[in-house]
């Protein structure tokens, strides 16, 4: 497998979809950032990290496109003749797409923090909630890679492939912040009358119909906490930590496993091309 | 004897076809082995099993004595070098950073020798050029020299002289006997077209509806090509009563030529001829063409 | 504060610890790898250089010095086949064209005999006569050797009892051994001697020996056969010396002392044994040589 990975990073340093989508990626991150600190003159982030929402999106264009082209090119035929086997092939590019989409959740969150601290001086959370969420975070998106890994690697074409991890992105996003949106309604909504002079009087809390109660409730909690994205959009605006944060990890980490055997075994019995 | 590829009743069937059907094949050690059929006869398909890209629905092949349910059978595949179908090359990558991926995958320790494998194929001048700006006949040569990169002692070629100029067909032959005689390599070209083949192959093996239909060596296919006489003389009819009465079998041309399919006594001829009244132009010894035997072992025109 | 610090620094020594036990794992795993593969690539006819999986720089230039060696070896391999193939061609080609000279001779020789001629004449076309006839099996066996050196026939093989084989042979050349007054000794077992041979390469060998015999012997033949598949040919050649034994099985050496010989008989005798996958080899000891063949079960 050590052959395959120097040939896999190779290539990927090389290739300027890779540098393209990490250059993207900081860019994205770091102007959040800078607005709010223009705005509000404060660099206090207050989401996890500017790029949460980004990261599935540029994970999945380069992922898509890095591996995809082992199937647009048919360069897969390559590596299978020369007797590599396909656990080597699926293991190395596991490899490199995590260590890629590593790279650019570290970098992105080294880059919120520095700043963060450059303008405002200090941190927005304390270090445990800080620790934490990067704990989290870091299990959180390499199940994600290995989600857009299986993707690509069972479609056999790269333009597919693409337009799928892209919508696994989306889905993974839109799914993860709609249940944690959901979960965010509050239980009562103050009701306010006018009393004819322009002004607003108080008249009591009344139960929000929006709101999420009993089993339903309990299973969109237990779906936001095994959920990547949800994972990391519980950490934003929080100032004290979720409750069974510990257990985030040891979820994403089933999460890899599962995805990853499941893809395996689908691609060690496919027919290539 | 020894074989570098044997294949022993080897089944591929797909959703809605099967490909292959227990098609066992042998290549001698050294050969240039002819893989002759029709399209869509199985030849790619066979190819691709052998490379490892598919595993067969049943069967089994063996390659330099390995078998492929053995877990050893990876040494005997890194002694093979192999271009399928349309040839695998890096779009984005230049002829020598497709070489140089080559040989990150094989574990190669330096990157000796890139130069002289792109002089053999022909692509020493691409410099800075990026594969997708190469036309046809050069991505063709890259693909070769990918498969050459690990100095292969098996090569297998599916249909080179694909959309090649005659040029391109004949540097593609040149360097097929080139790498047998000079480095020994056994090689196994697949084509539709005979003719060509027949120009550098030992071995032949057609491929009929997903099997074997016959194996044989270079110089079994020319015995086998049936010897004729063609003859002109100025009455065809006088011949045929001649022949006729021989019992011997014959086919007519024209008014003036008839081809026999067997041996005659010249002399013998010449006089009974005289005797009707027919007069003898001229004998020429024929071997049957490739394309009659081609279409008597595979079948007529048009796709499988 | 302290203990943080600590914690950092053991943190960081166990890291770089884990780090250097697996470069060294994995540096020695590649020199065996290098060293097997070196190994393989020596014994086996085949292309292929080494390749390493590791990263680490020395090993790989140590791969790649051992490639350099390997491909000049490699060359020389190719080179030495190819050599090889072109001069058993030439021989062929050769042996071929000498046969049309040589019918043409012999054939104006057949009408010169019904010449009117002198006694002297007569004394010499015979002379001609019989040095033509020579060259003729010369080419003969020259062409014979060089067709079984290139093709690679399929030799049938069959389970033969060698205790009859042998008995065959010998009773065939009967007749020409009393002749040049060589009495020839037979010791069999009991029990029948079967290996899978091919019959007629089997009595081409034997048919070989025997006249070697004839060549070389001083008055005996002793043939022995023994139950483990061994045949001795042995007889009494005060003429030959080990030197000579030695070479006797190189292509087209003749001991002085033999006339009307090629050399080519035992060559092909042990071309032909070793078709068979048996062995071959000839010593002298005490005055007598001895040649001794052997075909494993």
């Amino acid at each position: 497998m050590r052959k395959l990975l120097s040939a896999n990073f190779s290539r990927l340093f090389h290739s300027k979809v890779f540098w393209c989508c990490w250059a993207v990626m900081i860019s994205l991150t770091a102007i959040p950032v800078l607005y709010f600190n223009r705005l509000w003159n404060s660099a206090q982030v207050r989401f996890l990290y500017g790029g949460d929402e980004l990261l599935p999106f540029v994970s999945a264009v380069l992922i898509g496109l890095f591996l995809g082209t082992d199937y647009s090119n048919r360069t897969i035929r390559n590596k299978l003749v020369a007797g590599h086997v396909r656990r080597d092939i699926y293991g190395s590019n596991w490899v490199v797409c995590t260590v890629s989409v590593l790279i650019f959740h570290v970098t992105s969150l080294a880059m919120v923090l520095f700043l963060e601290y450059l303008l405002s001086g200090s941190f927005y959370r304390l270090p445990k909630n800080l620790f934490a969420g990067i704990l989290v975070s870091t299990f959180a998106v390499v199940a994600v890679s290995t989600l857009l890994l299986f993707v690509s690697m069972l479609i056999q074409s790269r333009a597919i492939g693409v337009v799928v991890t892209i919508i696994t992105g989306l889905f993974l996003y839109g799914s993860g912040s709609k249940l944690r949106g959901a979960l965010l309604r509050p239980e009562y909504i103050s009701e306010y009358i006018s009393d004819g002079k322009g002004n607003l009087l108080f008249d009591g809390n009344v139960l929000n119909p929006n709101y999420v109660s009993g089993v339903r409730r309990d299973i969109y909690e237990f779906l936001v906490d095994i959920h990547p994205v949800g994972q990391i959009l519980q950490f934003d605006e929080c100032t004290e930590l979720p409750r069974a944060w510990v257990l985030f990890p040891v979820y994403s980490v089933i999460f890899t496993i599962v995805i990853f055997f499941v893809g395996y075994y689908l691609f060690r019995r496919k027919d290539i091309k | 004897m020894e074989y570098v590829l044997t294949t022993d009743e080897l089944c591929k069937n797909y959703k809605y076809c099967k490909a292959l059907n227990r098609l066992s094949m042998h290549v001698p050690k050294g050969a240039i082995y002819g893989l002759v059929g029709r399209n869509g006869a199985g030849k790619t398909t066979l190819i691709r099993l052998i490379c490892g890209l598919q595993e067969p629905t049943s069967g089994e092949y063996t390659l330099f004595g390995r078998k492929n349910t053995e877990k050893q059978v990876v040494a005997s595949r890194r002694r093979m070098g192999a271009v399928i179908e349309t040839p695998a090359v890096y779009t984005d990558m230049t002829a020598v950073e497709n070489l140089k991926q080559q040989y990150r995958i094989l574990g190669l320790p330096s990157f000796e020798g890139i130069k002289e494998i792109l002089e053999l194929v022909g692509l020493a001048d691409t410099g800075k050029k990026k594969a997708k700006h190469f036309s046809f006949g050069m991505k063709q040569r890259l693909g070769i020299a990918i498969a050459l990169c690990g100095d292969p002692d098996f090569l297998v070629l599916d249909e080179p002289a694909n959309g090649l100029d005659p040029q391109g067909i004949i540097d593609i032959r040149e360097l097929i006997l080139k790498l047998n005689k000079e480095r020994q390599v056994t090689v196994l070209v697949s084509s539709h077209i005979l003719e060509e083949l027949s120009k550098f192959a030992t071995h032949y093996g057609f491929v009929d509806g997903g099997r074997i239909v016959k194996e044989l060596s270079a110089k079994e296919l020319e015995a086998s090509c049936r010897k004729c006489m063609h003859v002109e003389v100025s009455d065809v009819r006088i011949l045929a009563r001649v022949l006729d009465a021989k019992g011997l079998e014959y086919s007519i041309w024209s008014e003036n030529a008839v081809d026999i399919y067997a041996q005659i006594g010249v002399t013998e001829l010449v006089g009974e001829l005289l005797t009707e009244g027919c007069e003898l132009y001229s004998i020429t010894e024929k071997d049957e063409s490739l394309e009659s035997i081609y279409v008597s072992l595979v079948g007529g025109g048009g796709d499988a | 504060m302290m203990e943080i610090r600590l914690w950092v620094v053991i943190g960081i020594m166990a890291v770089v610890i884990v780090g250097l036990l697996i470069k060294l794992h994995s540096v020695r795993k590649s020199t065996r790898e290098i060293t097997d593969a070196f190994a393989k690539r020596l014994v086996t006819d085949t292309n292929i250089l080494i390749d390493v999986a590791g990263r680490d720089r020395h090993v790989r230039q140590l791969a790649a010095e051992l490639n350099v060696q390997l491909r000049k070896l490699r060359e020389l391999r190719h080179r030495y086949v190819q050599g090889d193939v072109e001069l058993k061609n030439a021989v062929t080609n050769i042996s071929h064209d000498l046969r049309t000279p040589l019918t043409a001779i012999q054939g104006y020789l057949d009408l010169l005999c019904q010449e009117d001629l002198s006694e002297d004449g007569i004394r010499y076309v015979e002379m001609i006569k019989n040095r033509t006839e020579h060259m003729n099996n010369l080419t003969e066996e020259l062409f014979r050797y060089s067709v079984l050196l290139s093709e690679e026939k399929e030799l049938a093989k069959k389970p033969v009892v060698l205790n009859a084989a042998l008995e065959e042979s010998v009773a065939g050349f009967y007749a020409v051994l009393t002749e040049r007054k060589i009495q020839p000794e037979i010791r069999m077992p009991e029990e029948k001697v079967v290996r899978l041979l091919d019959v007629s390469a089997l009595s081409r060998v034997f048919s070989n020996l025997l006249n070697n015999a004839l060549k070389y012997s001083d008055g005996d033949l002793l043939i022995e056969l023994t139950k483990e598949g061994e045949i001795i040919f042995s007889n009494r050649a005060k003429e030959l010396d080990e030197v000579q034994v030695g070479k006797l099985f190189d292509r087209f050496y003749t001991v002085e002392a033999a006339r009307k010989s090629t050399g080519l008989g035992l060559s092909i005798a042990k071309t032909l044994v070793e078709q068979m996958e048996g062995s071959i080899a000839a010593n002298y000891e005490e005055g007598r040589i001895k040649i001794i063949i052997f075909f494993p079960e």
